[in-house]
C-alpha cells in the first residue's frame, strides 16, 4: 500500500503538470525530490528517501479515515448510505476503517452493512422494518422502513424463500433478492419448520463477512468457523428454535407461542476490542404478549401503537421470559422484543429491539407464516 | 506572490523542487509547520520537502485569499468560491484535491484539510468502487474469495 501511495505522490507532484525544468529531472526519481542543489545520490540519500516514505505511510491512513469519516458523517440514511459500503468494498485497508468507524446498530441505530444484521438492535426504540410476501414465488422480503409510513420504498435487507420437502419445509434466508439458495455466497441461515408447521429450527449459516477479528470468541468456535470455500456454507449452527401451541379451546384463539434464541450478551461493553473478544452467547426465552378479549369488540387485542392494522392470527408480540439461572439477564415480562403484524395484503411491519438482530427477528417472523393450522 | 500594501514580514520558502516564492508571513502562518519554523526563527528560504512547485504556487494563493478574506477585501463566499472552483476544482472529478490535501496534510494546515477533504469526500460518494480505486491509484489486495462476499456485500448495497 505505501508503494502505492508514494508512486501517487510521484505522478501528482511532477508528471501532471511540468513547469519548471528541474521537474523533468525528477521524473525518474519523482518521489522525494529534495531540490537541485542536494545532488548527492548516495546511499544516505535513498536511506533517508525511505524513511520519508515511511513518514508517508504512516501518515496517509490519517487522512484515509479524515475522508472516510466524511462520507460515512454525510450520508446517514439509506440509499445514500450505500456509498460507505462502497467505500469499504475498495481495498483491505479502507475496510478496517470503514468498519472502525461505524458503531453497532445497538448503539447508532443504523443498519450499514450486511453484518449489521446479526448484530442486536437498538435498545431504547425498536429498529422498524416491513415484510413483503410474494406468493407467486414463495418469497419474502425484509426492508428496513426509511420513513414513518407504510409506503415508502425501504431497504433491501434480507430475503427469505420457501421450499417444501417431503416431511419439513426450509425457509432459505439470504443477502440476494434475486436467488435465495444456500449454496451461494449470499446465504445467511435458513429456518426449518416441521411437517405441521409447529416446531422451527434457525440456523444461523456463515457468519457475515465484515473483515473484523473473529478471533477469540469464547461461546462457540464454529459460529466464526473459517470456510474453506466460498461455495459451500460452514456448518449451519443452531441457534433457536420455536413452538407453536394452538388453542384448542377457543376457535380462533391466539397461539401460543415459544422461542429460545441464542443471543448476545447484553452486557455493556463500551470499546470494540472487548466487544469482539469477550463474546458470549446467552439463551434467551421469548414467549408471545397474551392479547386480551374485548367483549364489545369481540376480538383478540393488543396494542401495537400503530404498527399493525389488520387483525391477523399471525399478529403477535415476544416479551422474555424471566430466567432466574441467568441474574443479568434481559428484559422483563413488558418490554416488547419483537413485534410482528399485518397493515396490507401481503405487507406486515416488523419492529424488534436488542438482543435480537435482524437476522433473527425475520426469522422468528417467518414462522407466523409457516404454521399450517392458523386460521385467519 | 501578492504582498500587501503595508509594511509586513516576508519570508522565502523553498519548494522540493528548488523554486522560491516569497510569502507574506501573516498568510504562511496558516501552515504550524511554517509558523513554527519561523517563530524557531530558522533562516530563509524555509525548505519544503515534500510539496512541488506548483502545488506551493496554488497553496500560497490560497494562504493570501484567506488573508484577504480576514481582512475584509474579499467575502467568505468569494473565497469559498474561489476554492471550490479554482483550488479544487470541485466540479472536475480530476481536480487538484489530493494534491492539496497532501500538502496541507504536510504543511499542517487544517482549515485547507479540511476543504479538501471536504471535496474529495464529495467527489468519491457517487462513484463505483472502481472509480474510486483509480481515482486514488489504491490496488484492489482483497484475496480471491474475499473480493466474491465483498462483491456480493456491494451489490446487497445498491439492490
Amino acid at each position: 500500500m505505501s508503494q502505492r501511495w508514494a508512486f501517487l505522490l510521484g505522478k501528482s507532484f511532477s508528471s501532471r503538470r511540468s513547469i519548471s525544468p528541474s521537474s523533468e529531472i525528477l521524473e525518474e526519481d519523482a518521489r522525494f525530490a529534495g531540490g537541485e542543489e542536494e545532488k548527492g545520490a548516495s546511499p544516505a540519500a535513498a536511506a533517508g528517501e525511505e524513511e520519508e516514505e515511511e513518514r508517508w505511510a504512516g501518515m496517509l491512513p490519517d487522512l484515509m479515515v479524515n475522508i472516510i469519516r466524511r462520507v460515512e458523517a454525510s450520508e446517514e440514511r439509506w440509499p445514500r448510505r450505500k456509498s460507505l459500503v462502497s467505500c469499504a468494498c475498495v481495498c483491505r485497508r479502507w475496510r478496517e476503517i470503514a468498519i472502525a468507524l461505524v458503531g453497532p446498530p445497538r448503539e447508532t441505530g443504523k443498519i450499514t452493512f450486511p453484518s449489521s444484521l446479526k448484530q442486536p438492535g437498538t435498545r431504547d426504540l425498536p429498529i422498524q422494518c416491513f415484510i413483503k410476501r410474494n406468493k407467486k414465488n414463495s418469497t419474502f422480503y425484509l426492508y428496513l422502513s426509511l420513513t414513518q409510513t407504510f409506503m415508502d420504498k425501504g431497504k433491501f435487507l434480507l430475503a427469505a424463500r420457501k421450499y417444501k420437502y417431503g416431511a419439513y419445509t426450509e425457509y432459505i434466508i439470504s443477502l440476494d433478492a434475486d436467488d435465495p439458495t444456500q449454496g451461494s455466497n449470499a446465504y445467511v441461515g435458513k429456518l426449518r419448520s416441521d411437517f405441521l408447521g409447529m416446531r422451527f429450527t434457525i440456523y444461523d449459516g456463515n457468519p457475515l463477512f465484515n473483515g473484523a477479528r473473529a478471533s477469540g470468541i469464547k461461546a462457540s468456535r464454529r459460529f466464526f468457523s473459517k470456510q474453506i470455500s466460498p461455495q459451500v456454507p460452514a456448518d449451519n449452527l443452531e441457534i433457536g428454535q420455536v413452538s407453536y401451541k394452538l388453542n384448542l379451546l377457543k376457535t380462533r384463539g391466539p397461539r401460543r407461542m415459544q422461542c429460545i434464541v441464542q443471543c448476545h450478551s447484553m452486557r455493556g461493553t463500551s470499546d470494540e476490542e472487548s466487544q469482539l473478544e469477550s463474546h458470549s452467547m446467552g439463551s434467551l426465552v421469548l414467549k408471545n404478549k397474551a392479547p386480551r378479549w374485548h367483549d364489545h369488540l369481540q376480538c383478540w387485542c393488543l396494542n401495537f401503537h400503530g404498527r399493525v392494522t389488520v387483525a391477523s392470527v399471525k399478529n403477535f408480540q415476544l416479551v422474555a421470559m424471566m430466567d432466574p439461572s441467568q441474574p443479568d439477564g434481559v428484559g422483563d415480562e413488558e418490554t416488547v422484543l419483537l413485534q410482528f403484524g399485518k397493515v396490507g395484503d401481503d405487507l406486515f411491519t416488523m419492529d424488534y429491539r436488542e438482543p435480537l438482530s435482524a437476522f433473527q427477528a425475520f426469522a422468528l417472523c417467518l414462522t407466523s407464516f409457516g404454521t399450517k393450522f392458523a386460521c385467519e | 506572490m501578492e504582498t500587501s500594501t503595508c509594511s509586513k514580514k516576508i519570508v522565502q520558502l523553498r519548494s522540493s523542487d528548488g523554486q522560491l516564492f516569497e510569502v507574506d508571513e501573516e498568510a504562511a502562518m496558516s501552515s504550524e509547520i511554517l509558523k513554527n519554523m519561523i517563530e524557531m526563527g530558522m533562516p530563509s528560504p524555509l525548505p519544503l520537502y515534500e510539496v512541488d512547485a506548483t502545488t506551493l504556487a496554488m497553496i500560497v494563493e490560497s494562504w493570501n485569499r484567506r488573508l484577504q478574506e480576514k481582512r475584509g477585501e474579499i467575502t467568505e463566499a468569494e473565497l469559498e468560491r474561489w476554492e471550490e472552483e479554482e483550488l479544487l476544482k470541485s466540479k472536475e472529478p480530476d481536480g487538484d484535491a489530493i494534491c492539496v490535501l497532501l500538502a496541507a496534510n504536510y504543511l499542517e494546515d487544517e482549515h485547507l484539510i479540511d476543504r479538501a477533504g471536504e471535496a474529495i469526500a464529495h467527489h468519491i460518494k457517487d462513484m463505483t468502487v472502481e472509480e474510486v480505486r483509480d481515482y486514488f491509484e489504491i490496488e484492489n489486495d482483497f484475496e480471491r474469495e474475499e473480493e466474491e462476499k465483498v462483491f456480493q456485500q456491494n451489490a446487497w448495497a445498491f439492490h
